[in-house]
């Protein structure tokens, strides 16, 4: 390739994810990657369009960033709400919200896995590109493809009932202080009856990605591995948690760097930077004396976040067959599992703790009526932490003495993971990249990369527009010299 | 498995092209009153995705509801949909009723709904949530057939 070879790499835009993106690999001077970088090309400006609205709006708005994970956009804004209210919420009104993020989990995590990235599991990486689709999942296999279209569609009935608005999407019904209806003896019943085939469902898919998983080697070598540290909420047993909980890092050997973290003091251990070739931020873990963190191997303070991170901070899964398949998992490599192919895995893990885990909250027939503490702003700022199916999602809200917004400012799952995505970038395409000609199935190989993380790009660059994204292939003079573009 | 399927979509913060979606909601709250939700779903949706496919699977007869920009504005039309695979590479986001027909035969070799498509031509389709005078009276014709046909399909 050398001086008259390609330089640059461009992939835009890139498929099958949340939003939209280019990817750009630079060549040196002998033709091998010298970096790669995912770019969000364009700005939403939630933070600035909310200022000067009433601070109780912000959950009905905020949810609207994303159609795929509203309930956690809601879920943070009400809690950061909780904290301008200065109230604590009633104990139904919790477990009413904990069960939608739960549903959202089983929803969000299923379109991930069967719509977005099943085409390259189940068709393989080099298929052909027009068969990588969830058609073409569902001319290969049928049984996977009912699975998951089953699956999403039951976490989002079970959103709709639990809100019983009919809403499937954005429910408006998660509220500042609690929730704004009880649950229904209806849709307790409603929803436990979708239990055994969601249940049947999610384990015949447990078992073909398990089954499959050795066909991805040199994914699993090349897909984002390496030391970082790993960071999300765990509940007081430090379970499996994405509602409640306290915020706990470990590094890349498994040891607890820090815990007990309270989440509304999020700012005291966050930093966050910004780079001028996307929208997307790059926070970072920072200890309490103020020093980043060392993630042993990576530059200090790099976390990733979401379902492998969950999986590599808790103590205990607290549902017996997620518990099993957890075990199962923690054991792929000592310590902590570091290859970001894993996310897949451990977001089918989720899953089937999401299902198990509504099933036994919704065993006590006995529901209280109480649901939403009412007050009114007592305090000017307010800070709310939920787990995002990709990961720790924080809003941070300040109001002035009318109880307008002033200042907001969101914390994205997919800009924790911004950073390793980068990185993962650049270590497949060393990988994978390994002459002049480029075939579609490495441009593919890059694109999954970015996948496996899941990311929702239209909720961490705050995009609007065009969605999916290109590859390009840059000189060391920075010329584009190959360009994939798929519309 | 309801015998019939009933979806209308579209996007109600968008003027005329909430047509579908308000045409339905009205009809899944008269199914409901009428405790016919045995023998019928109404789907009220802002865009086709693939779960929509696993709901007409079981369907003797589909029908979609949507607005059009491509007749003139008022004007009623009723097609016949067959299932085909989408001609660019298909989302998760949104489909159209024939690729929604042929998802749902991909999943379900034996289904094979009747499936119509009654598509209402918009007027205004800007940032409002009322409708254009025209798509308004156009709604209520809309309306009436649907009644009618229901009473004539649901009849012994």
């Amino acid at each position: 390739m050398a001086a008259n070879g390609p330089t640059r790499i461009e992939i835009a835009p890139v498929t099958r994810i949340e939003g939209h993106a280019k990817i750009t690999v630079r060549l040196d001077e002998e033709g091998r990657p010298a970096d790669a970088r995912l770019h969000l090309t364009q700005l939403r400006g939630f933070e600035k369009f909310c200022e000067g609205r009433p601070f109780y709006e912000l959950p009905f708005i905020m949810q609207r960033i994303c159609g795929i994970c509203p309930v956690s956009h809601a879920l943070a804004s009400a809690k950061a709400c909780d904290g301008i209210l200065a109230v604590t919420i009633p104990e139904e009104g919790a477990r009413l919200r904990k069960l939608a993020n739960l549903a959202q989990v089983i929803q969000s995590h299923s379109l991930s896995i069967f719509y977005l990235s099943a085409p390259d599991l189940l068709l393989g990486m080099d298929a052909e590109p027009a068969t990588r689709s969830l058609f073409g999942v569902a001319a290969a296999d049928p049984q996977l493809a009912r699975d998951g279209v089953l699956l999403r569609k039951l976490g989002q009935q079970v959103i709709a009932l639990l809100a019983h608005t009919g809403k499937r999407v954005h429910p408006g019904w998660i509220v500042p202080g609690g929730v704004a209806t009880p649950l229904t003896e209806k849709a307790r019943e409603e929803i436990l009856a979708l239990q055994p085939e969601a249940l049947a469902a999610i384990e015949r898919s447990l078992a073909w990605l398990k089954r499959i998983m050795e066909r991805f080697g040199p994914e699993i070598r090349a897909f984002a591995n390496f030391p970082t540290l790993f960071m999300g909420i765990v509940g007081p047993n430090g379970e499996l948690e994405y509602s409640n909980g306290w915020v706990r890092v470990v590094d890349a050997t498994g040891k607890i760097v820090a815990d007990r973290l309270d989440p509304a003091r999020s700012p005291e251990y966050l930093s966050e930077a910004a780079e001028p070739w996307t929208y997307m931020k790059f926070p970072r873990f920072r200890k309490a004396d103020g020093a980043e963190a060392s993630s042993g191997g990576t530059p200090d303070g790099i976390v990733r976040v979401g379902p492998l991170a969950r999986l590599n901070i808790v103590d205990q899964v607290d549902t017996p067959l997620a518990a099993q398949e957890w075990s199962e998992f923690r054991a792929l490599e000592r310590g902590v599992v570091l290859s970001s192919f894993h996310y897949h895995y451990a977001r089918m893990i989720e899953v089937l703790h999401a299902i198990e885990k509504i099933g036994a909250m919704l065993t006590q027939p006995a529901l209280d009526k109480r649901v939403q503490a009412k007050a009114e702003p007592n305090r000017n700022e307010g800070i709310g932490l939920a787990e995002a199916p990709r990961g720790m999602l924080i809003h941070h809200y300040k109001i002035d003495d009318q109880g307008l917004v002033i200042w907001v400012n969101l914390t994205i799952a997919t800009g924790f993971n911004n950073w390793a995505i980068n990185r993962g970038l650049l270590q497949a395409a060393k990988s994978f990249i390994t002459g002049p000609e480029i075939s579609d199935g490495t441009l593919n190989r890059l694109e999954a990369v970015v996948r496996a993380f899941d990311p929702c790009l239209s909720c961490a660059s705050h995009a609007i527009g065009q969605m999916p994204m290109r590859v390009q292939l840059l000189g060391p003079d920075g010329m584009v010299i190959h360009e994939a573009r798929r519309e | 498995m309801p015998r019939l399927t009933i979806i209308g979509y579209g996007n109600p913060l968008r003027g005329d092209d909430g047509l579908g979606y308000h045409v339905a909601e009205r009809l899944a709250r008269k199914v409901e009153q009428e405790g016919r939700g045995r023998d019928i779903e109404v789907l009220v949706l802002q865009q086709l995705t693939p779960e929509v496919a696993e709901a007409v699977s079981g369907s003797e007869r589909v029908i979609f509801i949507d607005a059009t920009c491509r007749l003139p504005p008022g004007r009623i039309a009723c097609e016949e949909i067959v299932p085909r695979f989408p001609r660019h590479h298909p989302t998760t986001h949104h489909l159209d009723p024939a690729g929604v027909l042929a998802l749902a035969r991909l999943l379900d070799p034996g289904c094979a709904p009747q499936a119509l498509l009654l598509t209402v031509g918009g007027d205004s389709f800007g940032y409002r949530e009322a409708f254009s005078a025209t798509a308004a009276k156009s709604v209520s014709a809309v309306d009436r057939a649907l009644d009618q046909w229901l009473e004539g399909f649901l009849s012994p």
